[in-house]
Order: C-alpha cells, then structure tokens, then sequence
C-alpha cells in the first residue's frame, strides 16, 4: 500500500479538516463548560475555556520570545565555531 | 535466591562475542540478546544480590526493588527496539560500545553502593563517545571529546562528592540522602548526577553531541544517560526544593531553544532537556504522586523520544541531511516514517490515548496537588511548546513546508519495524495506563482519563495548534545555529589550546633548544672524558692483569718439562713431607 495516499487525501481536503478542527475547538469549550472540577488547583481551573487561552497565547508568545532571542543574542552564522 | 543474573553483565559479556559472528547469525544474535536481558529483568524477584566485601567496603550490584526494576524494564526493552533499529549496521563496534553503554547504565541502576555507582557510571560515559565518535566525521570526533570532558568533570564531581560523604558518614552505601543532613559532600554528589540529568547550566554536553551522534548510536544515546541520571537522583535526592525549581526551568530552556533550532536531532536534543526537566521536578517534589510521575515519565519518555530519534535519523539516513532549510515535501517519499514520527509527536505532547498523557499528568498533578501552582502553570506551558517544537514545526518542515526537491526512499525493513513496534508501544501505553502505573514504585490512586484533566489537555493542544498555524511564516527554519553554554565549554578547550601551543610549545622549544646547544656539549664532554678514562685507566689496569698473568704462566712452563721422572720425583718429594709432617705430629 502507498502510505502517502491517505495524507494526500487529507491535503486535498485542507478545507474540510479547517472546518473540523474549529469545530472540535468550540466543542472542546463547550465540554470544558460542563466538565466537573474536582481538582481545581488554582483560579485558572473555575474559568472556562481558561486553558484554551493558556494555550493560543502561550503559542503565540513562545513562538515571539525564543524568536525574538534567536533573532538578537543567541543567533550565530553556521560557521560560528568554526 | 543465588540465581540472580545481573543483566548489565550479559550486554558486557554479550558484546565481545559481536565481532565473532556475521551476517543472519549476528542479527540473531543482536535481538536474542537484549531479549535474554529484558527476560532477566521480567523474572527478577525484589532483594538484594551480589554483595561482597572488597578492600572493606561493602559492595552491592543487584538492589532489586520496585524503583530500580521499573528503569531496569525500560532499560532492557528500549535495547530490544534499539538493536532492531541498527540491525543493517555492520559496524559491530556501533553495537559493542552499546552494549557496553547499556551495561553500564543498568550497572548503575542496580548498584548498592556508590563505588558500584561509579564505576558504571563511567562505562557510560566511555561505552558512549564511542557512538558518537563512530560516525567517522571530523565534527563528530570533536564533539565527542567535548562530551567526554563534560562527563569526565561530571564523574570527578561524584568521585569527590562520594569520598567526602565517606570520609563524614563511613559508608558507601548508595542510599537516600535527607536534604536536612545535606552539606557540600552530597550536594556534589547531586551536582555530578545533574550533569547527567543535564541540568541547567550543566547541559551543554547534550545538544552539543547528540547531533553529532551516527544515526543509530542517538537512538540509544537519547534513552541512557540522562534517564540514568533520573533513577539516581530519584533514588538519593527525593523532594530536593533546588531539583523542583530547575526541573521547571528546564522543561522552558528546552522548549525555547528547541523552537529556535534548524538541525532535526538538535530539536529533539534541547526537547530532552525540555522532558527530563519534567522528571526532575517531579523528583524534586518529592510526592509519592509526583515520584511516580518521574518514573512513568521516564518510562513513557524513552519509547517515544526514541521513536522520534528514529524518525529523523530515518530522515538523516536517506537524505544525508538533517538541517530542516534543507529539508521539506518528504511526505511523498517517506509516508510510514512520517506517520511513526507523528505517533511520537503527539505522544510527546500528550495526546489522549497515547503515553505522554497518561505519565506527564502525574507529574503536573503533583505539582499541583502539592500546591506548586507557577511550576504545575510552568510545566503546562512547557508542554505548549513541546506540541509546537516537536509536534508540529518538526515534521511540518520536513515532511510538508517546501518541496526540497529530494525524493528518497523509505528507510530498511527493520528501521520502520522498530518505528512501528515502539509506535503500539507508545499507543498501548496511553490506552491501557494500568500496565506501566502497576510497574511504578508507589500505589497509583490517580485517573487520567478524568473529564477535567481530558478538557484542559484538549484545549491545550487544539489552541496551540491555531497558534502555529497563525505564526507558521515566523518559524520558518533558518540556517543559523544558537549560541548556548557550550559556548563557554568550547573557550575553554580553546584556551588549553592556546596554552598548549603558546606557552607550553614555546616552553618545549626553547628547552629543546637550551638541550642541543649547553646540555649535549656537557654531555659530550663528558662521553669523550669517559673514552679517555676508559682506553687509559680501565683498559690499563685490565691489560697490566693480561700481562702479569701471560708472565706467571711462562715461569710455570719452566715447570712443566714433560719428562715423566721429574713428575715422579716430584711426587715422591711431596708424599714424603706429607708422611713426614703427620708422623712429627
């Protein structure tokens, strides 16, 4: 079997799996406004959809930071060393 | 009870039998043996084996108890996946220096007593450079003797940690240390483990090398060292505060340089100082709840860290190339390899129903439980950038992005059967969580399937998702590299290099200069005093002996007529003054 059939099946439906994919997000917010919490370990755990933000902005801010380091003092030609 | 078989020894022995055998007959050979040891571990029953006393110090190789069986396990089925990984290698030194990497490392895993400890623990570090130093490039001999630097200064710091621990509590019994009773010794002690934990800022050593690594030898290299190092610190330095905050601060330093880096096994490299850090935090917190995530994470790590190293070193294989700009549109090529890579992707990240999920919450569920709130907030945002790295930029750039233009094949037969094998390995953990938490040290009371914790790890990773795909132009790779600590690591051996070529060659020059102009005239001097002496003074004394000698013998010849009656005559004048002289007395 050619194993890359199924992932170009995907590929060619990239619309379709966009629409999935939102739709799994709103479904998770929704679960995550009936889930019970039972281990609430601090004020983020009584917020709903708290961690859907945790994750879009944590995302976003270490894809910022480690660039905006690579970008000033850690980034070096390959031949740095030599 | 007596029959306890030490499976470290059977990869030390088992290896030099590698280079007696060839073709069909070693590849059996090369999974019957890991097989034997995996079966070794599995059979084991708890106690304590293989204690003498040597020189007065009480030695242990086999503590068998429920912390180091669960890393032994680990241990010995990560050798079954790895040798079937290298099987079509036929460098058999590639396979010796394993085994004795994975002996050493299983040495210390059942090792009572610190000079056990050590003397495994530095088989490690030798049985390892070799896998580096086996892929035959200049940039690997280098890094090679870099990474041993590092862990010779690693094991110095043990040494001298476990002889002033000696000195304070005479004993070398390799045990938990209180962190009340602690004092400079211990704390060498822990400081030389956290170099194999690659603890921040002793880390260099492991993305510096682990590149550099041949594409087998990072399979096994990925598993031992640093998971080693977790099992000792677990079993000597639970519920260290200091291990806490830095297994945290790990688990950030990695995922930030792991989300900068543009070669695919230096990602996944700075990704294991991301993970063990997790480990480390839960050692640090010290919890049986947390303890138990250290070891599950440890367990669940190895499988599909390897599985990830395989994946790229599949990549590195076909291609020759592991810089991801140079990389991109292989999923055409190699589908299967992409599809064990993703497995080990979204294990990592701890997808639901695979082994991430159910051992990394135990340990932010420690954290939790033990009011740790900014380092459980930390961890989970670690494991943000754990799906980001390693997830989704990873294989996005290497198998989808921009076509690079290569169309290679997919890796042998036996490299996609042990991506594939350690691939249900990693499914079946997180299906069925039981068989790895009944392996743990301490009763598991705790769910991960639990609707709470499926909501938040959900909504992680769905965001963190929409977050790459927004920012994907910004994370395009580049060809650079980053600077690190081992910056400060590489100064230093250049600096010995100047030292050695400046001061101390010119040093050596000038003494040989001072040696052929003064020292050889003295000495010659001297010789020809000797030729001298020896043709005048003992040559005389030795010819004066030769002529006295020649001289005497011409007085004797006088003697010696040859005529028989003066020899007669001669004898009777003797025997009468013999008779003569007894008969007077």
């Amino acid at each position: 079997m050619n194993w890359a059939e199924p992932i170009d099946f995907l590929r060619n439906r990239l619309k379709g799996l966009k629409i999935f994919l939102y739709a799994l997000m709103g479904l998770a917010l929704v679960f995550d406004l009936l889930a019970p919490r039972h281990e609430a370990h601090f004020f983020g755990d009584h917020i709903p959809g708290f961690w859907s933000v945790f994750g879009f902005v944590g995302c976003l801010l270490l894809i910022k930071a480690s660039k905006g380091l690579a970008h000033t003092i850690l980034g070096r030609r390959e031949d740095f060393y030599g | 009870m007596d029959s306890w078989i030490h499976p470290g020894l059977i990869f030390i022995f088992g290896a030099l039998l590698i280079p007696l055998l060839s073709g069909r007959l070693r590849q059996i050979y090369l999974l019957v043996l890991p097989s034997l040891a995996f079966w070794d571990v599995l059979t084991m029953t708890p106690g304590v084996y293989g204690g003498f006393n040597y020189l007065g110090f009480d030695i242990v190789l086999g503590r068998v108890d429920k912390l180091s069986l669960v890393f032994a396990h680990v241990f010995t089925l990560m050798s079954i996946l790895g040798f079937l990984y290298g099987l079509h290698v036929k460098d058999t030194g590639q396979q010796m220096s394993a085994c004795f990497y994975i002996g050493g490392s299983l040495g210390v895993t059942f090792a009572g007593d610190y000079l056990t400890v050590f003397i495994f623990w530095e088989m490690m570090a030798f049985g390892s450079v070799f896998l580096i130093w086996l892929r035959r490039v200049p940039a690997s001999i280098k890094a090679g003797y870099r990474y041993l630097l590092w862990h010779i200064f690693g094991g110095l710091l043990l040494l001298a940690g476990m002889v002033l621990n000696y000195q304070q509590t005479g004993s070398m019994a390799f045990i938990l240390i209180p962190e009340a009773g602690a004092g400079l010794a211990q704390y060498l002690i822990l400081a030389g483990f956290a170099l194999n934990a690659a603890v921040f800022p002793l880390h260099a050593w492991l993305p510096d090398a682990y590149p550099e690594a041949t594409v087998t030898g990072a399979v096994f290299m990925c598993a031992y060292t640093t998971k080693t190092a977790v099992y000792v610190l677990a079993r000597a330095f639970p519920g260290y505060e200091v291990l806490a905050i830095m297994g945290t601060a790990m688990t950030i330093y990695g995922v930030v340089y792991a989300t900068i880096e543009n070669d695919m096994r230096r990602i996944l490299a700075y990704h294991i100082i991301s993970q063990v850090g997790y480990m480390v935090a839960g050692v640090g917190i010290g919890t049986e709840l947390a303890l138990n995530g250290a070891c599950a994470h440890a367990y669940a790590h190895i499988l599909y860290k390897a599985l990830l190293f395989m994946g790229a070193g599949a990549v590195l294989e076909m291609t020759g190339r592991s810089k991801l700009n140079e990389l991109g549109g292989l999923y055409k090529y190699m589908p299967l390899s992409l599809i064990f890579y993703v497995v080990g992707g979204i294990s990592i990240s701890g997808f639901p129903l695979f082994s991430g999920f159910v051992s990394k919450s135990l340990i932010v569920a420690g954290a939790g439980e033990a009011h740790h709130t900014i380092l459980m907030v930390l961890l989970l945002l670690a494991s943000v950038g754990t799906f980001l790295s390693v997830g989704l930029k990873l294989p996005y750039f290497a198998w989808f992005g921009k076509d690079c233009g290569l169309t290679p094949k997919e890796p042998p037969k036996n490299m996609l059967w042990a991506m594939g094998l350690t691939s249900l390995l990693c499914l079946f953990i997180g299906v069925y969580p039981r068989a790895l938490y009944d392996l743990l040290p301490y009763p598991v009371h705790y769910d991960p399937y639990s609707a709470y914790h499926l909501s938040e790890t959900v909504q992680i990773l769905l965001f963190t998702g929409l977050g790459f795909f927004l920012l994907v132009k910004k994370l395009s790779p580049e060809g650079k590299i980053n600077l690190d600590f081992d910056f400060f690591i590489r100064g230093l051996v250049s600096g010995f290099y100047w030292f050695a070529r400046r001061p101390l060659q010119s040093l050596d020059l000038a003494w040989g200069e001072f040696y052929r102009t003064v020292v050889l005239r003295i000495l010659m001097a001297l010789a020809r005093f000797f030729a001298w002496f020896d043709r005048w003074g003992i040559d005389g004394v030795v010819d004066n002996v030769a002529y006295g000698t020649r001289g005497l013998g011409e007085k004797i010849r006088g003697v010696q007529s040859g005529n028989i009656q003066y020899y007669l005559a001669l004898a009777l004048v003797v025997i009468f003054a013999i008779v003569g002289v007894y008969l007077l007395t």
